[in-house]
């Protein structure tokens, strides 16, 4: 186990290279270059210019500036916002927390209820209840997120006035739990959304070819009840397939929360790459999209030493 | 796949016979019978139809508006009347029209986006499970680069910079869209190279071009045909959020995307403007996915529901 989490490491360096590489060509497209903002400013002169380009090593070829600016990144050293005038790590860190509160919000209730949705289908199968989840998860599985959005505002804030709009708590009034859950739960239903139907769909077929193996009818046989057949025999090799699904949609989580940041008015990473876009501000969209790729990297690893360790069957030697 | 027609390439050696090419296509009986299987998923075929209809719309849809989609109503009423069925945006353009003009730009551009994801899948990974070696790896590899990032940050991102046209989206959804595609060729194509029936043409001296179109590709078109249909869906709900996010086409394009983003202004006065594009936007991916998943049981006999 330990020499295949190396072997992984080892070929994830390249890819994790690589991904900085097209980070950095990304910051290089940026049209008329890190200085355009001075080209039109009547105080600064051409020869002015050139002397900032040198100070700041952008007459460098290209390789010396990646180099430069990767040893930079190692250090911590992301840049800075042409916006804000901030450090981009700053601006990623200080938001981390609201995205994953989002993210995390939206990741449990999904398990909460893809799993009994998932194994209830399983267990009656072709029954009122399984078409019904069926066609639901297909539903909520198609609904664009942005459109779900919407229409939960509409229908649970504009007309029935239950929760809130959008944002992080009230304006204005102390901070209470119960204000900060209101806020939350619109956004991590309406991300969980696509999620619950994923997962419920993927359960349900992975215990329906686990239900009809051998070992389940000796369980039976031998008298154990049906739910703890279903439950502690059939459940548990069932999910192992979804685990690695599951930790494969973790980078999925993290893009739909761009969008339903920028519908409920989230102030997190999403809100934060999606502003950056607004204003062109290409170190800030460079640093959240190499956060985004280190973490499908990870994700992916996660899902590999997950799907090894809950699987004894694999072995990885 | 199970039922595979397997080719003989004429008479043993030796034999008087001439020996001879035969297609795959000649002999697959595949093809109604697909269709019985496809047919029997009722809301499969409900959904082929329903695309059907918004296809058919979306190509007649200046014979079927009711209005000009771009002509100005100078007394907005919003609100749906007799008159204006799903009532009018905030500059008096009735909206009935503008979805039934909606209807072809979002459906044409993820058909086209579709088809530019289908050919750059196609062609990486053919020549990736046909050719092999350091060729396949050096392509899955560039594979797995361009799947480390989320494709809607980097569509966002080169959107932001170059702009976008209806032809330029098209272009940019696809070429974020094809590595799924282009790994279950190459793995359609690593099986199906080693079956006896293409040793069998090789050594009847069938050119390799010859090959890969008419005895791999036509074995290998089911699974590719369906998870064609899931990038689809996926490139109408990619186009939508472009539009949405205000990185699409230009906003005076009433796609549904553009529609559902106008609608916010008069969320308030008029969420008809905002419900009408949503239910189309969804209604038509659940029909692609529902295609999708018809065709996948029709495919493969095996597969459980």
């Amino acid at each position: 186990m330990t020499r295949f989490l190396a072997q992984r490491l080892l070929q994830l360096l390249p890819l994790l290279l690589l991904t900085t590489v097209v980070s950095f060509a990304v910051m290089q497209l940026s049209p008329g270059g890190p200085l355009s903002a001075y080209e039109h400013s009547p105080s600064i002169t051409a020869a002015q210019l050139k002397i900032i380009a040198h100070d700041l090593g952008l007459d460098q070829p290209a390789p010396v500036q990646y180099w430069r600016w990767l040893s930079g990144l190692v250090h911590g050293q992301w840049g800075y916002s042409l916006q804000s005038g901030e450090p981009v790590a700053t601006l990623i860190l200080e938001r981390l927390g609201n995205t994953l509160e989002l993210v995390a919000t939206a990741f449990a209730i999904s398990l909460l209820i893809a799993v009994p949705l998932g194994v209830l289908s399983s267990v009656r199968q072709y029954s009122g209840f399984d078409y019904l989840a069926t066609f639901f998860s297909f539903v909520a599985y198609s609904i664009p997120v942005f459109w779900a959005g919407l229409m939960a505002q509409l229908l649970f804030s504009v007309k029935l006035g239950w929760l809130p709009v959008a944002g992080l708590y009230t304006e204005g009034v102390p901070w209470t739990f119960v204000d900060a859950i209101k806020h939350l739960a619109l956004p991590a239903l309406v991300l969980g959304l696509g999620l619950i139907a994923g997962w419920s769909r993927y359960l349900r077929s992975s215990m329906l070819e686990v239900l009809q193996l051998d070992y389940l009818r000796t369980a039976r046989a031998k008298g154990a009840s049906s739910w703890s057949v279903v439950l502690k025999h059939a459940l548990r090799n069932a999910v192992v397939p979804l685990v690695t699904v599951i930790a494969l949609d973790i980078p999925l989580l993290f893009t739909g929360a761009l969008v339903v940041e920028v519908v409920f008015s989230w102030p997190g990473e999403g809100r934060l790459f999606y502003d950056a876009l607004q204003n062109r501000d290409y170190p800030v969209l460079m640093g959240v999209l190499l956060i985004s790729a280190f973490l499908i990297l990870f994700s992916n690893l996660v899902a590999d030493m997950l799907y090894g360790f809950l699987n004894p069957r694999v072995r990885y030697d | 796949m199970s039922d595979s027609p397997t080719v003989v390439a004429g008479q043993a050696a030796g034999s008087s016979v001439p020996v001879r090419e035969i297609d795959a296509g000649d002999l697959s009986p595949r093809r109604p019978r697909l269709w019985h299987r496809f047919a029997r998923h009722r809301l499969a075929l409900a959904s082929l139809c329903i695309i059907a209809a918004l296809g058919m719309i979306g190509l007649f849809a200046t014979l079927i508006a009711p209005y000009d989609p771009f002509g100005q109503n100078f007394d907005p009423t919003l609100l749906p009347s007799g008159a204006h069925w799903l009532g009018t945006d905030e500059l008096g353009r009735d909206e009935l029209s503008r979805i039934i003009l909606g209807a072809r730009i979002s459906l044409s551009i993820s058909f086209g986006a579709t088809l530019v994801a289908v050919a750059i899948g196609l062609l990486v990974g053919t020549i990736a499970g046909y050719v092999g070696g350091w060729v396949d790896n050096l392509l899955m590899r560039f594979v797995d680069l361009v799947l480390a990032f989320p494709a809607l940050f980097l569509i966002l991102i080169v959107s932001v910079t170059l702009g976008v046209g209806i032809v330029s989206i098209i272009f940019l959804i696809g070429i974020f869209n094809w590595t799924y595609l282009a790994r279950l060729s190459r793995a359609e194509f690593l099986q199906i190279r080693e079956l006896e029936y293409i040793q069998a043409a090789r050594a009847v001296g069938v050119s390799t071009r010859r090959i890969i179109w008419r005895h791999i590709l036509p074995n290998a078109m089911g699974p590719i045909i369906v998870s064609a249909t899931f990038i689809l869906a996926a490139a109408l709900y990619i186009e939508a959020v472009l539009d949405f996010l205000g990185f699409g086409i230009s906003p005076d394009i009433p796609s549904w995307g553009n529609l559902l983003t106008t609608a916010q202004q008069t969320f308030y006065d008029a969420p008809q403007l905002a419900i009408a594009p949503g239910v189309l936007l969804t209604l038509a991916i659940l029909c692609m996915n529902f295609i999708g998943d018809g065709l996948r049981d029709a495919l493969d006999p095996r597969h459980v529901r």
